[in-house]
C-alpha cells in the first residue's frame, strides 16, 4: 500500500523519532510526546500498528533486539525510502510555514500594527502558489 | 527521555497477566512474535502503582488486535469503513428522528388512541430528541465528546422499552426501535478528528427532513397521512433503502480511486437498512394480521436478516482474504528476473 501523503502527524513524528537513530518502542512514544509538546501520547498498540504498517511500505525496519532486565526491547530504524519520505514531507511543510509566515508579515491594507507604523504590501513569493508537490522517494 | 519503569517491579505481576490477556484479539502467530514487545512497552509506560490496564488501554488494544485481524486478511479497508458507516448512521438517525418528532409524536394522541406522554404521543420522543442532541454535538464539540454522546443515545433508545413498560406509557413500535438500535451501535465508532462533512451532515439532514415535514404538513392542508408509529413502516423502509443506496453510491466513487473503505461502509450499513424494512418484509411474506405482521413472523425476519447481515460481511471477509493470500504467494514466487532471488515471508501480514 502507498503511504499517504500529505503523512498524517503521528507517522511525521514517529519517522522524525527514528530519523536520529534506531529505537525500541517506548523510546519511540517518549521521543514523539517530546517532539510534539506533550499533545501527542501514542499508546503502544497504535504505535505497534503504524510501524507494522510502516515497516509493510519499506519505510521502517527492524533493527536489532536485546533483552534488558527480562523486557524483549525490539529496535526499529529508518529505511532510505523512509528517509526520502521524511526530507521531502519536512520540505514540503517547510514551504507551507514559509508561505504562511510571509503571507501573515502583509497587513490588509487600513490596519496598523500594535505599536508600530502601516507597512506597504510585500511581494510574496512565487512558492506561495505552487502546488503541494508529494514526497518522492517512498514505494509505490 | 522519560525512564521506563523498572522490569523487575512488573515482571509476573497480576498487571503483567492482565495486559497478556488484552491481547486475545491479535492473532495467534502476531501475539506468540510480538506479545512480549507489546506488554513490555505497556509495562514501561504505566505509572507505578497501578494494577489494572485503563480502559484507554484495553480499547487501544482492542482496537489495535482487530486492526492486525483486518491487515491478516488484507481487509484494513474495514477498519477505516467504521468512521463512514458511522457518519452516515447518525445523519440517518437525526433525519429519522427529526421526522417521527414532527410528523408522529407532536400529534395529536388522540388520532393514536393513546395516553399521551406529556405533549407526545409516546416516550420515543425521548429517544428522537436525544438523537438530534447528539447530532448537534457532532456538528459544533470534538469527536471524543460526539462518542460519548453517542453512547448515552443508544442507552437511551434501549432503556426505552423496559421504562415504558415499568411505567405503563406507550413507545414506539420495535420495527422502529431497533434499526434505531442497529444504528446507534454504528455510531459509537464515529471519527475521532471529524471533518466538515462529518460535521455539516448530520445538521443537513435533519434540517432538510423538517423543510420537507413542514412543507408536507402545509401541502396536506389538515390531513392525517401520518398520525402514529402504525403509519411510517413504507417511509421507514424507504429511509434504510435510500441510506443504504447513498452510501454505495459513495463507496463506487471511493473504489474508483482504489479505496474500498465507502464499500466495507456500504456492507456494514445493509444489515440497519434491511431492519427498517423488517415490518414490510414480514408483511410481504407472512401477511399481516392487525395491519402489520404478527410478532413471531417479525421476530423470524428479523433473526435472519442479522443473520444474513453478519454472513455477508463474514462472505466479503473471506474472499478478500483468499484474494490478499492469492496476490500475496504470487508476489512471494516471482523470482527477481536480475539475479533469481526469492522473496520469503518474514513480516507477519
Amino acid at each position: 500500500m502507498a503511504t499517504p501523503t500529505p503523512l498524517r502527524e503521528p507517522t511525521f513524528l514517529i519517522l522524525t523519532a527514528l530519523a536520529r537513530e534506531s529505537m525500541h518502542g517506548y523510546g519511540i512514544i517518549s521521543d514523539v510526546a517530546a517532539l510534539s509538546g506533550g499533545r501527542l501520547a501514542l499508546r503502544p498498540g497504535t504505535l505497534y500498528g503504524a510501524l507494522d504498517r510502516l515497516t509493510d511500505e519499506g519505510l521502517v525496519e527492524r533493527d536489532r533486539e536485546e533483552v534488558v532486565e527480562g523486557r524483549l526491547r525490539r529496535y526499529y530504524r529508518l529505511t532510505d525510502a523512509g528517509r526520502s519520505v521524511l526530507t521531502a514531507e519536512t520540505e514540503r511543510l517547510r514551504r507551507n510555514v514559509e508561505a504562511a509566515t510571509q503571507r501573515l508579515a502583509v497587513r490588509p491594507a487600513g490596519t496598523r500594527p500594535a505599536g508600530g507604523t502601516a507597512r506597504g504590501p510585500l511581494t510574496v513569493p512565487g512558492t506561495a502558489a505552487r502546488p503541494i508537490l508529494r514526497p518522492t522517494g517512498g514505494p509505490a | 527521555m522519560n525512564q521506563p519503569n523498572p522490569a523487575p517491579e512488573q515482571a509476573g505481576s497480576p498487571l503483567e497477566s492482565r495486559y497478556r490477556r488484552l491481547l486475545w484479539a491479535y492473532p495467534g502467530d502476531y501475539q506468540a512474535e510480538r506479545g512480549d514487545e507489546i506488554v513490555g512497552t505497556y509495562l514501561d509506560t504505566v505509572e507505578p502503582g497501578r494494577r489494572w490496564p485503563s480502559p484507554h488501554d484495553a480499547l487501544d488494544l482492542l482496537g489495535a488486535g482487530i486492526r492486525e485481524r483486518l491487515r491478516g486478511y488484507g481487509a484494513l479497508g474495514l477498519a477505516a469503513a467504521f468512521p463512514l458507516a458511522a457518519t452516515a448512521a447518525l445523519s440517518t438517525l437525526v433525519a429519522v428522528a427529526a421526522f417521527l418528532l414532527l410528523q408522529v409524536e407532536f400529534e395529536d394522541p388522540r388520532l393514536a388512541r393513546l395516553d399521551p406522554v406529556g405533549p407526545f404521543q409516546t416516550l420515543g420522543a425521548v429517544i428522537w430528541l436525544g438523537w438530534l442532541l447528539v447530532g448537534l454535538t457532532a456538528t459544533v464539540l470534538p469527536g471524543s465528546w460526539t462518542r460519548i454522546a453517542a453512547a448515552c443515545g443508544l442507552l437511551l433508545t434501549i432503556a426505552v422499552p423496559p421504562v415504558a413498560a415499568l411505567a405503563g406509557q406507550p413507545r414506539p413500535p420495535m420495527f422502529v426501535l431497533i434499526p434505531a438500535v442497529a444504528l446507534g451501535l454504528a455510531t459509537l465508532a464515529l471519527p475521532a478528528h471529524p471533518g466538515w462533512a462529518a460535521r455539516s451532515l448530520p445538521p443537513l439532514t435533519a434540517g432538510a427532513v423538517a423543510a420537507a415535514s413542514v412543507a408536507f404538513s402545509a401541502a396536506e392542508n389538515g390531513g392525517n397521512m401520518f398520525t402514529s408509529y402504525g403509519s411510517t413502516p413504507e417511509l421507514l423502509a424507504m429511509a434504510g433503502g435510500l441510506m443504504f443506496a447513498l452510501v454505495l453510491l459513495v463507496g463506487l466513487g471511493r473504489a474508483l480511486r482504489a479505496d474500498d473503505a465507502g464499500l466495507w461502509a456500504a456492507l456494514l450499513l445493509a444489515t440497519p437498512a434491511g431492519l427498517f424494512g423488517a415490518d414490510q418484509l414480514s408483511q410481504g411474506i407472512w401477511g399481516s394480521r392487525g395491519g402489520g405482521p404478527g410478532a413471531a413472523a417479525y421476530a423470524t425476519t428479523t433473526g435472519t436478516i442479522l443473520l444474513v447481515g453478519a454472513a455477508l460481511l463474514a462472505a466479503a471477509i473471506a474472499g478478500q482474504s483468499a484474494r490478499h493470500q492469492s496476490v500475496r504467494r504470487q508476489v512471494l514466487d516471482k523470482a527477481c528476473p536480475t539475479c533469481g532471488h526469492r522473496s520469503t515471508a518474514t513480516t507477519a501480514t
